[in-house]
């Protein structure tokens, strides 16, 4: 894993990589903060100040950190095509990597990364709560479960990165998929498969729909809600998701091309 | 015989099902000494050198080497990372290879020196000739006992062809070189054994020596004795 590190912190020094990089860490160090104290404030809507405040700060984190997530996965689709088109991953297997390896330490990865963006969506509830309220509260599991949640959503965001990534390669057709599908194609499929197709709930176990973000309008207040929705075979969509990634990356990395 | 690093045995592969890349390609390497592989586009050059290199999975045969044994190899598309330096990118070799990055730096200056490439060029600004140069040294990381290098001077300028051919003559120094070549006055020249391929199948395996003796006797230069064995695996 140390040996793959290197080859991370190498691939993060190209200049289209950096740019989304540092994009995507702006984006999840202060989009929440933005939200809750200059928009919301700005615009005088002070309903949503119940919904930074705790418990409920940890289901509104989370729901606008879902888009630094995807930024993050973009990160992903660029550092893994980019490695196939300039023919790093080659490198790796003449000195002595297997594609096993490769296959591992990118799922370590990804890992390691969901782990980051879980900790900092952690931790940005918890101040925006804090700042929100004065106090320090929702340590129960019930309250504290949506960051918990959002941990499972960003890994199974990474992973989809990394198998479009083994799938297409190119690096830019490659993340025109990743962010058509996830952005646009997934919302289009699932209202189909919900409205037309009538497969309610189907439409829940697909990849980016481990937590769902609901809208509604309020009656009283004709303020559009957003919260985070999870039912239990949302956790069966995670783990269902989980094993067809292992195994299809797996199988990508094993079939892909080296020798090019 | 002394001095064998490795020998391959009976290697084939064939893709798609039925097209044949190598058939039953035996060959060896001693140590101190370069190996030309010669034969026309689509003769298995590249596949045979993929398949030392790890790349691809032969579907029968073996390569027998001792374990401790380490292989540098520039195989197809010349591979770095676009936006480091040469030198950076030697780095990354260099630790994926386990090298402490401190004492390797002045190593590395060394081999980018040997191949006459500015240690600072940006591997994105890298002509097709600095390419190739940058091929080589990358293969000499970490100072392995078999270097294989896939047609180190295809589309170079006659000046670079010659200072690329004396690097690779002493690159070979207390270690086996393979390259591939459609060149035959190159591989003539640089090489102490000659492995013929022609649409996969190995046409011989010779001694550069027991080469020029065998056109002796037919009255033949060397160049004109191997061309005169291709064409006639082509018949």
């Amino acid at each position: 894993m140390r040996k793959y590190s290197i080859f991370l912190r190498a691939s993060l020094k190209a200049p289209l990589v950096k740019a989304v990089s540092i994009i995507s860490l702006l984006f999840l160090l202060f989009l929440p903060y933005y939200i809750a104290f200059y928009s919301v404030e700005h615009k005088s809507m002070s309903l949503f100040k119940t919904y930074f405040s705790f418990p409920l700060v940890f289901n509104s984190t989370a729901i606008f950190q879902f888009y630094p997530s995807i930024l993050v996965g973009t990160v992903v689709v660029l550092i893994v095509t980019k490695a196939f088109e300039d023919g790093v991953f080659k490198i790796f297997l003449i000195n002595g990597y297997t594609r096993r390896r490769i296959w591992t330490n990118s799922l370590l990865s990804c890992l390691l990364v969901s782990v980051l963006l879980f900790l900092i969506t952690a931790a940005i509830a918890f101040h925006i709560g804090y700042l929100k309220t004065g106090e320090i509260g929702g340590f129960g599991f019930n309250d504290f479960k949506w960051v918990v949640i959002y941990f499972f959503q960003t890994f199974m965001i990474l992973l989809f990165a990394l198998s479009t990534a083994l799938l297409v390669k190119h690096s830019g057709s490659a993340v025109f998929v990743y962010l058509v599908y996830l952005l646009l194609a997934e919302r289009l499929l699932a209202q189909f498969m919900d409205f037309v197709l009538d497969l309610y709930p189907m439409f829940r176990f697909l990849p980016g729909k481990v937590i769902e973000d609901l809208t509604y309008l309020d009656p009283n207040t004709n303020f559009v809600i957003q919260y985070l929705d999870v039912q239990d075979e949302r956790w069966l969509a995670s783990i269902v998701w989980l094993i067809i990634s292992l195994i299809g990356t797996y199988i990508l990395f094993k079939k892909a091309n080296y020798s090019r | 015989m002394d001095n064998i690093l490795f020998s391959v045995r009976n290697l084939s592969k064939t893709f798609h099902k039925n097209v044949v890349a190598l058939n039953e390609i035996s060959f060896f390497g001693k140590r101190d000494s370069i190996i030309g592989i010669v034969g026309p586009n689509g003769s298995g050059k590249t596949t045979l050198l993929s398949i030392f290199a790890g790349l691809i999975r032969q579907d029968h045969g073996s390569i027998e080497m001792e374990k401790n044994l380490s292989i540098g190899a520039s195989v197809g598309d010349i591979s770095y990372f676009p936006h480091l330096t040469a030198l950076e990118n030697l780095n990354f070799i260099a630790r994926l290879k386990g090298l402490n990055k401190r004492l390797a730096e002045g190593e590395l200056k060394k081999l980018l020196g040997l191949v006459g490439l500015d240690y600072n060029k940006k591997a994105n600004t890298f002509s097709f000739g600095m390419r190739q140069r940058y091929a080589i040294a990358s293969t000499m990381v970490g100072a392995p006992d078999i270097i294989l290098l896939d047609e180190p001077t295809v589309g170079i300028d006659p000046i670079d062809i010659e200072e690329i051919k004396e690097v690779i003559k002493r690159s070979a120094a207390d270690r086996s070189l393979i390259f591939s070549s459609h060149q035959l006055e190159e591989v003539l020249a640089l090489s102490d054994y000659v492995l013929g391929l022609s649409y996969g199948q190995m046409l011989f395996f010779e001694n550069i020596e027991a080469i020029k003796e065998a056109a002796r006797e037919r009255q033949l230069n060397a160049k004109q004795y191997l061309l005169e064995q291709m064409k006639a695996s082509q018949l």
